[in-house]
This record gives structure tokens, sequence and C-alpha cells, in this order.
């Protein structure tokens, strides 16, 4: 291997399918998991999902929340530790790795030999899953949709993906509804004393962001003494565990931030308080015109539309522990109407979307 | 109905006693024929027909953590015999004895003690309530809960009888309801103590009062009775007259001057403050709804809704008053027992229910897993027993003896799974305790054949160890559960694809790498001893089988995880969802593939191999227990009663371990360096040795 007559493509080749490199990435993706794995209890999975597995490098690792998961601090509480760290891959970049190493050593490299059909099939179906991890990644949209018994909806809720909406009001109700879309990672930075503008051509006003929390509430600022207050609130943070200790699900936390909308003509200023629970959207009224704003979850439209029908909840007798979910549904396309029927490990498919059941309340 | 339920439960003090002429001798409850027919009545309780002995025994191991007691003064077997209240006889082995005191000290003479079975206990709870008070029976792990009640506290851990608690009633009511508001990750162990023992101690009064329904369901001298009832009051015939009287009533019902009583009897004939555990044995017609009926459900139902009971459940109430108003006559008594039994036998046979009871009790008497230890251990003894002289006629006579040991022990492990599977009509692994029983049985049958393949006695060590190891570890755990561990599958388990083929792989998985470690653990203590050098002799053989344990826990840990994926696919649309069980099984896979990655490029040799094995270890006894602790927060609960202790014994002995494999590697290296110059023999050794 450290054969110095080689040319430098060999080399490059040598070191990309060597079992040093597999023996590396398979370590690293394993510490990567287990802390991955730990932070979890703190930060919840959505977050450390972000931060360990889907991310080019990490960040950063929070050691005490590790040291508390593993239930350490009963013996010694180490409090709060965070180990700074910007060049360490994170898994995105390590499967990425992986793919190449196992196509150059576990599929080009390897000695084909009846013996190792096994082996080579192996690395073939490791390689498949990593390529479809990806398209995954990069691809799937998921999200939720809420029905009653008899409502219909064509639309679903990301889980997890935020936006800025911002809606001109139109006086037709009928008419086509045009919507503006900024995205959470545009100004998920812009915490304390960080601002952005975003600008559209279409719109009449300029709109800053500023002041985002991950998790927060409007709060009436009694005294008046705050500087941050808009129209007498000012956003309070909240912490993002529960009494536990225990990290709070993504679908519970509410993000807030302040917007300010710079309307271009003059230099009149309207400011209010988005935040992902409010009831109503913004409103900002420039001349004749109104736009709504809100902070909401990123809002798919389905090629299909979909009517629950009914629901039905078998329990083990005499207990509140459940048996088996059902749901009949029917998916309306145009006129063309068809009746679905969804249950435990067995979801509705259609044109690229799969419809399961989540909750039942 | 919940809320009045525990209002009720916390106002009363339940189990007033029937006068002692009408009291049954306690011979009666442990008479064979009495003791069978109760054993065998089918109870619907956690949503499954299970043998009421099901139920008298794991309330038993809940209160005492064991599912048999001594009527003595400690409440093992050390003690001296309780005391009748009604004769003043001590209750002895042989029957009703007269305190006899010895001439020499001048104390009483401690006569054989007498033990009940869980069923012949629960049967004295019911019948002779008098001599159920004073029985130790509530387990106490912390004395510090007993004194912060304001009783005396005895030893550290020990055991209380009911009337020893009874003083600290109404303390313990207010305290368990305070307790409760705190989230039970915040409690501290006493907390704990109290909420447990306030919640044991509730059953129990439940179970003592439970036949104060028939014997006085309206109190000792009832006054504004309904009209045209009267002494002697039978539920069978008065229940909907009772109830009308209190739909009628305007106000609330207490001030019905024999609701109190009514509603006493209602909670005892219940048995349980737990909704899904309250005593549930009278079956549907075939085709109505799946509930079965009971007594305190029949009362509670009946005044919560406005229909009056149906003449065939009164029939059913009827029935089992019979039972207690045959007694004291013994004959009589075992007569209406009888044919109770058979007349719920009849209807669940109808409803196509209840088939798998005697299966089920024939399990809980072979107790399969508490035998499958002992012969395992012994056949461990047999294993050490080949190490005395090797060669000899003794070893080949001892490994013939560990042979057909751990066989027995492994086949009656593996028959326990089975019959397990057959009664719940399901694939072998729905819970974590199910993990235990079949991990352990896996270990055992893939020891075995290990030694079938290498005949070096290496085999029969890991069946032993591992048999042992994992049968004591379910015993353990269910004796800390305390609830029936054959449990109803949550809902998304339903598809039995799934559960046959994804979970066993994955738990096999477990095992072949369970195993892979054990030998390793093997391989260094028995380095420890100086048995073998590095490449010498049966180390080898060691790193080859360890090896082969690897590429077989790899391929089985893979392709479950493949097909997890492809299950979570279908049941909750993502193949892939970094939840902490799919990490561990993950990590597991991982950890395999850097072994044979290492190793083919030649970076770990012999004693690498092993110390990694240890790491592999480790990291399946995370994936297997430690991620379910995970989420455990800025307060560790459990830690004192929890699994993680035990999870830091185990990283830590494996440390200890890794340590020393270290240090031989250091040691190997310092000698040889100076020796090895010869490029080829490196090169062999780094070759993928298979």
């Amino acid at each position: 291997m450290s054969d110095s007559s080689k040319s430098l493509p060999a080399k490059v080749f040598a070191f990309l399918s060597s079992f040093g490199l597999a023996t590396s990435v398979l370590v690293m993706l394993l510490v990567l998991t287990f802390l991955g794995t730990l932070e979890q209890a703190e930060h919840g999975l959505v977050a450390s999902q972000a931060r360990y597995f889907e991310s080019a490098f990490i960040d950063r690792i929070d050691i005490g929340a590790c040291w508390r998961a593993l239930a350490f601090n009963a013996y010694w509480d180490i409090g709060n530790v965070s180990l700074p760290l910007y060049i360490v891959p994170g898994g995105y970049t390590l499967m990425a790795i992986l793919f190449v190493n196992l196509l150059c050593g576990g599929i080009m490299r390897i000695r084909k030999s009846p013996k190792t059909i096994g082996v080579i099939i192996s690395h073939f179906a490791i390689l498949f899953m990593i390529a479809a991890g990806a398209v995954t990644h990069h691809f799937a949209k998921e999200g939720n949709m809420n029905l009653r018994e008899g409502q219909t909806a064509d639309e679903f809720l990301s889980f997890h993906d935020r936006v800025i909406e911002i809606e001109k009001v139109q006086a037709d109700p009928k008419a086509k509804r045009s919507v503006l879309v900024i995205d959470e990672a545009k100004y998920r930075d812009l915490t304390d004393g960080k601002g952005r503008t975003f600008t559209s051509e279409s719109l009449p006003f300029d709109l800053m962001i500023t002041g985002w929390r991950k998790n927060a509430q409007p709060k009436r600022d009694a005294e008046g003494s705050r500087a941050d207050a808009v129209d007498g609130y000012f956003i309070q943070e909240l912490p993002q565990l529960d009494e536990a200790g225990a990290a709070m699900a993504d679908e519970q936390l509410g993000s807030a931030c302040v917007a300010i909308a710079k309307v271009k003509k003059g230099d009149e200023k309207q400011t209010g308080i988005l935040w992902e629970f409010a009831a109503a959207p913004w409103t900002v009224t420039v001349g004749a015109d109104k736009y709504l704003i809100s902070l909401v979850h990123r809002t798919y439209k389905l090629p299909f539309a979909v009517r629950l029908d009914q629901t039905e909840e078998e329990k083990h007798p005499g207990t509140e522990r459940a048996r088996r979910f059902s749901s009949k549904v029917t998916k309306i396309n145009g006129d063309h109407e068809e009746k679905r029927y969804i249950t435990m490990n067995e979801p509705v498919r259609s044109e690229g979307y799969a419809v399961f059941q989540s909750t039942f309340s | 109905m919940k809320t009045l339920r525990s209002a009720l439960l916390a106002l009363f003090t339940l189990s007033g006693f029937a006068a002692a002429a009408e009291l049954p001798p306690l011979d009666l409850f442990r008479d064979k024929e009495v003791v069978e027919t109760f054993a065998s009545i089918p109870v619907q309780e956690s949503g499954r027909i299970k043998p009421l002995e099901n139920v008298a025994s794991y309330r038993l191991l809940r209160f005492r953590a064991r599912r048999s007691i001594w009527l003595t003064d400690t409440g093992e077997m050390d003690g001296m015999a309780l005391a009748d209240p009604v004769t003043k006889k001590l209750i002895t082995k042989d029957g009703y004895m007269d305190v006899v005191i010895d001439p020499k000290d001048g104390k009483p003479v401690k006569p054989k003690p007498l033990k009940l079975s869980s069923v012949e206990w629960m049967l004295m709870s019911w019948f002779r309530p008098d001599i159920g008070r004073t029985v130790p029976l509530f387990k106490v792990d912390n004395s510090s809960a007993i004194t912060e009640l304001g009783l005396t506290a005895k030893a550290k851990r020990d055991q209380y009888t009911y009337a020893e608690i009874e003083p600290a009633r109404q303390v313990m009511m207010k305290k368990m309801g305070e307790y409760r508001e705190i989230p039970p990750r915040k409690q501290t162990p006493e907390q704990r103590m109290i909420v447990q023992l306030a919640a044991n101690f509730l059953d129990y009064e439940m179970i003592m009062g439970h036949f104060d329904f028939i014997r006085e369901p309206v109190g000792e001298k009832p006054e504004g009775l309904p009209a045209g009832v009267g002494p002697p009051i039978r539920l069978s015939k008065t229940l909907n007259a009772f109830v009308a009287a209190v739909r009628a009533n305007n106000g609330p019902p207490m001030q019905i001057p024999w609701f109190r009583a009514f509603a006493q009897g209602a909670l005892g004939a219940m048995m349980s403050g737990n909704p899904e555990q309250q005593y549930r044995i009278f079956p549907p017609a075939p085709g109505a709804n799946n509930v079965w009926n009971g007594p305190g459900e029949m009362i509670f139902g009946a005044i919560n809704s406005d229909k009056d009971v149906t003449a065939d459940q009164l029939a059913w109430l009827a029935q089992y008053e019979d039972v207690y108003l045959a007694l004291p006559d013994a004959a009589k008594f075992k007569a209406a027992s009888k044919a109770l039994l058979t007349k719920i036998q009849e209807a669940a046979k109808a409803r196509g229910e209840g088939q798998s009871i005697a299966l089920e009790r024939h399990s809980m008497r072979a107790d399969y897993f508490f035998y499958a230890q002992w012969i395992f251990l012994v056949g461990f003894i047999a294993v050490a027993l080949t190490w005395v002289s090797p060669g000899s006629r003794f070893e080949k006579a001892a490994r013939l003896c560990a042979w057909l040991l751990l066989g027995a022990a492994t086949a009656l492990a593996v028959t326990g799974v089975v019959i397990r599977c057959i009664i719940m009509q399901r694939p072998p692994i729905t819970t974590l305790y199910e993990t235990i029983l079949f991990i352990g049985a896996s270990c055992a049958l893939l020891g075995l054949m290990a030694e079938w393949l290498t005949k070096r006695g290496l085999g029969l060590l890991v069946t032993a160890i591992g048999g042992t190891a994992c049968m004591f570890l379910s015993i353990q755990f269910e004796a800390s559960e305390a609830t029936d561990t054959l449990q109803q599958l949550q809902a998304v388990l339903i598809t039995n694809f799934w559960l046959s083929t994804h979970v066993p792989m994955i738990n096999l998985g477990y095992a072949a790498c369970m195993v892979a470690a054990l030998i390793s653990m093997i391989y260094f203590i028995q380095r420890l001893f100086g048995v073998f050098k590095t490449g010498e002799g049966d180390s080898r053989l060691l790193t080859r089988v360890a090896y082969g344990f690897i590429a077989t826990g790899l391929f089985l840990s893979l392709v479950g995880t493949v097909l997890g994926g492809i299950w979570a696919n279908y049941s909750w649309g993502r193949f892939w969802g970094w939840d902490p069980k799919e990490n561990g099984a993950l990590m597991i896979v991982l950890m395999c593939l850097v072994i044979l990655h290492a190793r083919l490029g030649g970076y770990i040799r012999e004693i690498g191999l092993h110390c990694c094995n240890l790491i592999l270890g480790c990291i399946v006894i995370f994936s297997w227990f430690g991620v379910n602790q995970l989420g455990v927060g800025l307060h560790a609960y459990g830690f004192t009663d929890g699994i993680w202790p035990k999870i830091y014994g185990y990283w830590l002995s494996q440390l200890l371990l890794m340590g020393y494999g270290v240090f031989l590697s250091l040691n190997e290296r310092r000698v040889k360096t100076p020796k090895v110059e010869n490029v080829e023999d490196v090169k062999l050794a780094k070759s993928p040795a298979h």
C-alpha cells in the first residue's frame, strides 16, 4: 500500500478503498451514534438528529447532557460542560465517505470469488441503503394532517419545518392565494441583537426579523419597562426541558420572533410579534392593502384530498390499553372517490404519498 | 366513577370481621381440593383471561417480593408460629397446637411453621381476614418510610403486618395523595416507598374485605332500608332495590345511612384500586361484549348507569354468594365452589375463551425458569470439575454430567418460552422481560452448538454462565416488576409477521454478540491464570469461535435491523428515525463491522479482538437495557433501585478486563520487539485469518 512507485491516483484509490479508512469511519459513526442517542434525552430527537446525523460537521458536544443521560450525575454532577468542535465530520460527511469507501473497497477492489459473493452482496445492500437514506433526506416531505371524523383536507403540515408566511389579503375570496415564504434556516440564527431584512419586489415593505427564540411565549410587559416590548408584550423564553428534565418533543416547542415591517416609500415602521401558537396572524397595513404575516409549520399540498369517514379504537377488554386503531377514509381526486382502510402497520399508499395514522384523540 | 372510587378508598377503613363462631378453621382453605378449585377459576385481568392462581401469585409477589408466605411472627421460616385469634392455638405445619413452654429457658418452643402458597394465602385473607391482619406481609425496603409515617421501624428492610401499619392509615393516605402529585422521577426513595406501601395496603384491605358484600352488604345494623327489603340481605335478590334507592336520593349518597357500608362492600368486591386489575369472573354471554363482569363492577356499574342489573347477571351473583354462605360447612362449601368453577368454565368455553388456563397453571407449577437456573448452576459446577484433572476418566465423567445437566436446563428454558407462546398465541418476545428469557435460552443453545462443533468444554462453559445469568436476571426482574409477565400486546405489535421475524432476529443477534463477549471474558480470565499464551493451543480456538460468533451476530443484527426498518416504514412511514432503540441496534452492527474490518486490515489481532469483543458486550448491554432508561433528566430516577448501577457494574468489570488486555498486549510487544525481525511472520499474521 505504501509502495512509493505507485502513481498518485493509485495511491488515492488505495487510501479510499482501505480497511483503515473503513475502520476509522465506522468507529467515528459508532461514537457519533452513541453521543447522538444520549443527547436526545435533553435536546430531543429533532435537534440531535440535525446536529449529529444529518450534519456535515458537528459544532459541539454537550458533554453535560450525555453525562446526565447516563445518570452519572447521581455520583458526580459535572454541570453544564460543552465541548466546542467545528471540524469533526458529522453523520452526513461520514456516510458520504463510507459510501465511497464501500464502493472502492467493498465492490471494486475486493477479491471476487464464490466465497466473497455474500460479502459483496451485503456491501451492495449497505450502499443502497445509504443512497436511499440520502434520497429520503433530500426529497421526502413528512408532516401531519389533523382530521376529525367527516373532515376533508388536501394539505398537510410539516412536522418540524417552520416558515414565516406573508400573504396579501385579497378582496375576492375566490382569487388564487399567493404566499411568500421565508425558511427557518434563514432566520434561525437571529437571536438577541441580530437582525436580518428580507425584501421582495412584490411587497411594499421590507421585513426585518430579530429576537428569535426556539421556545417562547409572548408575555405582557406589566411594568412597561422593557426596551424590547412590542405593543406592551415581550417574548419570554421558555425552557426546552419538561418538569422532569427530559427534552420536550419538537412539536411542543413554539418559536417566536419580532418582525419589523419597514414601508419602502417613506419611513413608516410597524412592529409585531410572530409566534407559532398565535391565534391569528399579524396584520401589516400599507395604504389600502393588508398583509397577513405568520410563523407556521410549512404547508404541503397533496395531489388529492382525504376525508376521514370513521375511526375505530379497539381496546384490550377491561383496560384502557389499545389493541388496534383503524380509520376508514375516502381519497378524493376531482370527481373520483375511493374508499380506503388504514390500520396498524397498513398505511394507504397513493401517488408517491403514504398516509399513516399517527395519533388518536 | 373512578373519582368516586378513589375518594371512597381513602375514606373508609374496610373489613369489619365476622363473629368468631362463623369463622371456619384455616385447614379448610389448605385442603387440596379447595385450593385446586379456586386456583383454576378463570379471571379476566389486564385484558386477559388467567387463572386465579396467577392473580394471587402476583399480588403476593408485589406485597412481599415472594410467591409464598410463612405464618410466623417474622414472616420467615425461623419465626414463631402465629396464633389463631379465635382458638388462641398456634398454627403449625402439623395443625393447631397449644403453646408449649420450654422448661429450660422458659421460652415457648417454636413448632414447625406453616407455609402458605399464594392461593392458600388469598383464601386465608378472604375467609379468615382476622389471621390475615397478623401476618407480616408488606415488605418495606426503606425503614425511614415507616418512621415518616410515625410508626416504629424494625430493621432497615423488614416486613410489616396489616395491623402494624393500620394506626398510620390516615397519615399514609394523606401523604400518598401529596406524593402522587410529584412526578415519579422527582420522588425520593421514601416517598416512592410510601406511595407503594399505601397502594398495597389499600389493595390488601380490599382483599380482606372481599366477601363483606355478601356477609353484611349494608353493615351490621342497617337503617333506612328500601321498602320491602329486610334481613337477611342478599344482593342477588335486592341489588336493584338498593341501586334504585341511591338513584332516587337527591343529596349526596353519604346521607343514606347504609350507603357507606354498601359502597365499602362493593370496593372489597372489586379487590383492587387499579381499574385494570379489578376482579372479573363472570363471563358475558357469547357474542356480547368482551369485558367480563365482576361483583364490584356489577354494583358500581349499576349505580353509575341508569340500567337495572339483568337477571342473568344477578344469577351469577347468587352463584358467588352460595360459595360464601355455604361456610362453615366444609362439604357444602366444596360443592358450591366447584359448581361456581364449572359454571364459569362452561360460560368461558362457550365464548371460546380460557382454553389455556390449564396450561398456564401447569407452567406456573412447573416454574421452568427457576429450575433451569439451578440446573444451569449445577451444570456450571460440573464444568468446573472437568478442570480438576484434565485427561482423566474423572474429566470425561464430569463432562458427560455437564452435557446432560446443561442440555436438560436448556430444554427447560426453551420449553418455558414455548409454553408462554402457546398460552398467549403469539411470538416469543413482546416485553423486556421476555427478551431476557429468549436471549438466555438462545445463549444456552448457541453454547451447546459451539460445544458440539469444538468439543473442548468452551461451549459448555458459555451455556452454563449465559444460562445461569439470564435465568437469575429474569427471576430478579420479575420480582422487581411484580406484574404479570404475560402482558397483552401494544397496538403496534399486532402484526405477527414482524413480531416473529424482526424481534427474534435482533435478539438472537444480541445473544450471539453476548456469547462472543463471554468467550472473550473467558479468554482473559484464562490468561490471568496463565492457562495459555497468545497464539498457543486453546487461545486460537477461543479466538476462532469468538470471531465466528461476531460474524453470526453481525448477520443477525444487520438482517434484523433492516427488517425493523421495513416494519417501521410500514408502521410509521420512515425506514430509519434515529430513535434510541434503533440507534442501539445500529451501534451493535457498527461495532461488529469495526471488529471485522479492523481484523481484516490487521489492526487488531488476538488480544485486540478480545478487547473489542468486550466493548461489543458493553454496547449490547447498553442497547438491551440502557436505552430504555434514557430520558433520565436532571434527577436520576431509579438510581437507587434502578438498572443503571447494574449496567455500570458490568461496564466497570469489562473495563478492568480490557485494562488487563492492554497490559498484556504492551507486555508482549515489549518482549517481542527485539526478536521480531522476520517480516514474513508479521505479514502472515496480518493476512485475514479464517
